[in-house]
């Protein structure tokens, strides 16, 4: 009897908690005369920051220069406007996407600098970095968290869009404060996805351009023979335009014979966990083609291997923005978000956020037609908020912020708010999610995910 | 006689919609009448559904800068687009007959005349000439596009292509102004084509097409690269062009 009326008790408190949902669609404004948004921003796993990074025109340069800054959104001003912390770094930072406890700034005069969260939010601007590599710097970089770490080491994942260049560091923490950071792996990966023999090649064409190429040789020659007989310059300056144009053919079917067909890789973006990457390529699959122009130009998603070798596990089938994978969910491959193309039912060319299940292989609208002028690159938390700057109308005004969405209660076809929606994030999972981020550790197999269940 | 009659039904049947490979649509035979007067070029891509749960697909068409978008599945509709606007073309899915087709919808979309504005007509005038082109989408809201404009231009000289610097549509010409300076070198022009649009080249900054001997050599390069790596893409998009003819 007890246990039947403690039941009853759970399960009416288990309602009342359930009806305490966050706002379907929120909004942290930023402080006033934000007009421009930029558009590269990452959204903090807990849903506390977003990162801008964005251009401006210092007064002590003639070009143009880049603001990284973070916009603390649960920290608030007087104004009920989201507090901005500026910072040192450069470009398009980006962080250890598992707890942010690192961040990777690129093309400083030293290669990517590494900044920590702590010390940046202590000193903001005057925050120096953390670590350095110099050997390991470009732009498009992304970072996951590798399975392993502990809190006396961190294993990070650090890919460069150039060649898919991958590091991967250990980094030592003493007194949970990052002491040493050490590379102990390096490569490239996906090299067995972006270089394959070149289908163009047939037997029949290099048959035929050798053919050409030996005409081209016996002509050269001739030209050669003749051009030291003539003293005519009008006739010399004939012969050479002729072997020029001989020449440029040649090397263009020499270099055509000897290629590998390399396929386009755009965009790599690691998963929190560095185990899978992201990217449009047109590298080519087997499947039923839905083809962009003759090839598969698609978003698809490469599992990694130990050796850096990958394998295709999904394809979207069309292309995307740069996409954000959600936190790891245990058992689960989790989600991903971007933003899709222009929205013909919008009645115009209006970009929407979409959410893509992997799972459920479901895609699913967050935002209405005309609901936001601007949209920057979006982000999931782990109690599975939807996060993206954006600026929006309101009469009288345009303000930009932060568009904070539970995807639960928005209809996946027209983005719009369900009034009676019977799933929600409840406000009690958000406090949960974020009492977590105080630990230190990411541990891979999804613990932090559990307490939102 | 005979002859032109020949002429005749080559020339429409060349014309005639096809649908994307793969994709299963309700009222078919109704949907490619539908779409029969608008000159499908056949060439279908996808693009993130437009309602989840169909398919949805895009294709350009004979007529420059005017693009077809299907969406597949137990829908029956189609939107013909244009910088003018959106047409809708809705089919009844249940009897395939009762038909609402609207106006071109005038709003949001991006249109413009004057020397500050790409449009299909300048663009087509370009195609029309010959030039060999390299089309860059940039905006001053992404960082990489902004910092890499002058290593393209190079790039686009040294592969004898014309540089054509295009900007992001939703970015007014005095937000460039403060942010580039008065020497900003290039000419500012706005993107008013729906030829780029279409092909998602203001989802990304920067992005990049070739157009070579007057044919646009699909797919545009997406997202920033080093120089070399541009040159190699580039170089790979029409080696296929020059040594094989293709």
């Amino acid at each position: 009897m007890k246990k039947i009326i403690l039941l009853f008790v759970f399960a009416v408190t288990s309602v009342a908690v359930s009806k305490e949902c966050i706002p379907a669609k929120d909004f942290v404004p930023y402080p006033k005369g934000t007009k421009n948004i930029g558009m590269y921003q990452r959204i903090h796993p807990d849903g506390d920051y977003v990162l801008h990074s964005s251009m401006y025109r210092s007064s002590s340069s003639n070009d143009p220069a880049t603001a990284v800054q973070l916009f603390h959104l649960t920290q608030k001003d007087e104004n009920g406007a989201a507090r901005v912390i500026m910072t040192p770094m450069n470009d398009e930072v980006y962080p250890v996407m598992t707890d942010w406890s690192l961040f990777a700034s690129p093309n400083h005069n030293d290669g990517m600098r590494y900044y920590s969260l702590d010390k940046i939010l202590e000193k903001k601007q005057n925050s120096s970095a953390t670590f350095n590599d110099k050997s390991h710097n470009q732009y498009y970089q992304s970072v996951g968290e590798l399975e392993g770490s502990t809190s006396e080491s961190k294993k990070i994942r650090v890919t460069l869009y150039s060649s898919r260049r991958t590091k991967d560091y250990e980094i030592e923490y003493k007194e949970s404060q990052p002491v040493s950071m050490n590379a102990n792996k390096e490569g490239r990966i996906c090299d067995n996805i972006v270089s394959q023999p070149n289908k163009e090649l047939t037997p029949e064409k290099v048959e035929k351009l050798r053919q050409e190429l030996n005409t081209i040789a016996l002509k050269t020659s001739e030209l050669s023979r003749k051009y030291s007989t003539v003293n005519n310059g009008t006739e010399r300056e004939r012969y050479v335009a002729e072997f020029t144009a001989l020449s440029n053919r040649s090397r263009e079917i020499n270099s055509f014979l000897s290629s590998s067909l390399k396929y386009e890789f755009s965009s790599p973006v690691l998963s929190h966990n560095g185990a899978e990457v992201a990217a449009q390529s047109n590298a080519p699959i087997d499947l039923n083609s839905e083809n962009l122009f003759g090839s598969n130009y698609t978003q698809k998603i490469y599992k990694i291997n130990p050796d850096y070798s990958c394998e295709l596990i999904e394809d979207l089938g069309f292309q995307t923005q740069k996409i954000q994978f959600s936190p790891p969910v245990k058992g689960k491959k989790g989600k991903i978000i971007f933003v899709g193309g222009h929205n013909v039912y919008a009645r115009g060319y209006i970009n929407t956020v979409y959410i893509y299940d992997r799972d459920e292989k479901k895609l699913q609208k967050i935002t209405a037609p005309n609901e936001y002028m601007q949209i920057g690159y979006p982000g999931l938390t782990k109690d599975g908020r939807a996060i993206f700057p954006a600026c929006k109308v309101i009469p009288g005004e345009v303000i930009c912020g932060a568009a904070i969405i539970d995807p639960n209660q928005v209809d996946p076809e027209s983005g719009n708010v369900i009034q009676s929606s019977d799933k929600c994030i409840s406000k009690n999972s958000k406090e949960k999610s974020s009492e977590i981020k105080q630990k230190p550790t990411f541990n891979p197999e999804g613990s932090f995910y559990e307490i939102n269940k | 006689m005979l002859k032109k009659i020949l002429l005749l039904f080559a020339v429409t049947s060349s014309f005639a919609a096809e649908l994307p490979k793969g994709s299963t649509q309700k009222c078919e035979k109704q949907i490619l009448e539908e779409m029969r007067p608008f000159k499908s070029k056949n060439m279908w891509f996808r693009v993130a559904d437009t309602v989840p749960g169909h398919k949805t697909y895009r294709t350009s068409t004979q007529k420059f800068g005017q693009w077809i978008e299907l969406n597949s599945g137990d829908v029956a509709n189609i939107h013909i687009i244009n910088t003018e606007g959106i047409k809708e073309i809705k089919l009844n899915p249940s009897n395939c007959q009762t038909k609402i087709s609207t106006a071109f919808y005038k709003d949001k979309v991006f249109q413009g005349t004057g020397p500050n504005y790409f449009t299909d007509e300048e663009f087509l005038k370009q195609i029309n000439s010959k030039k060999d082109l390299m089309i860059y989408t940039w905006s001053p809201r992404m960082v990489y596009s902004v910092k890499l404009l002058n290593d393209y231009a190079e790039i686009a000289k040294k592969l004898h292509l014309q540089f054509v610097p295009l900007l992001d549509p939703e970015v007014n010409l005095e937000e460039v102004k403060q942010l580039m300076g008065k020497n900003f070198q290039f000419k500012i022009q706005k993107v008013a084509s729906n030829e780029i649009i279409m092909r998602e080249m203001i989802t990304h900054y920067p992005s990049t097409l070739v157009v070579y001997k007057g044919e646009i050599i699909d797919p545009f390069i997406f997202g920033a690269m080093p120089k070399d790596q541009l040159e190699y893409e580039i170089n790979s998009r029409l080696i296929n062009k020059r040594v094989l003819g293709k």
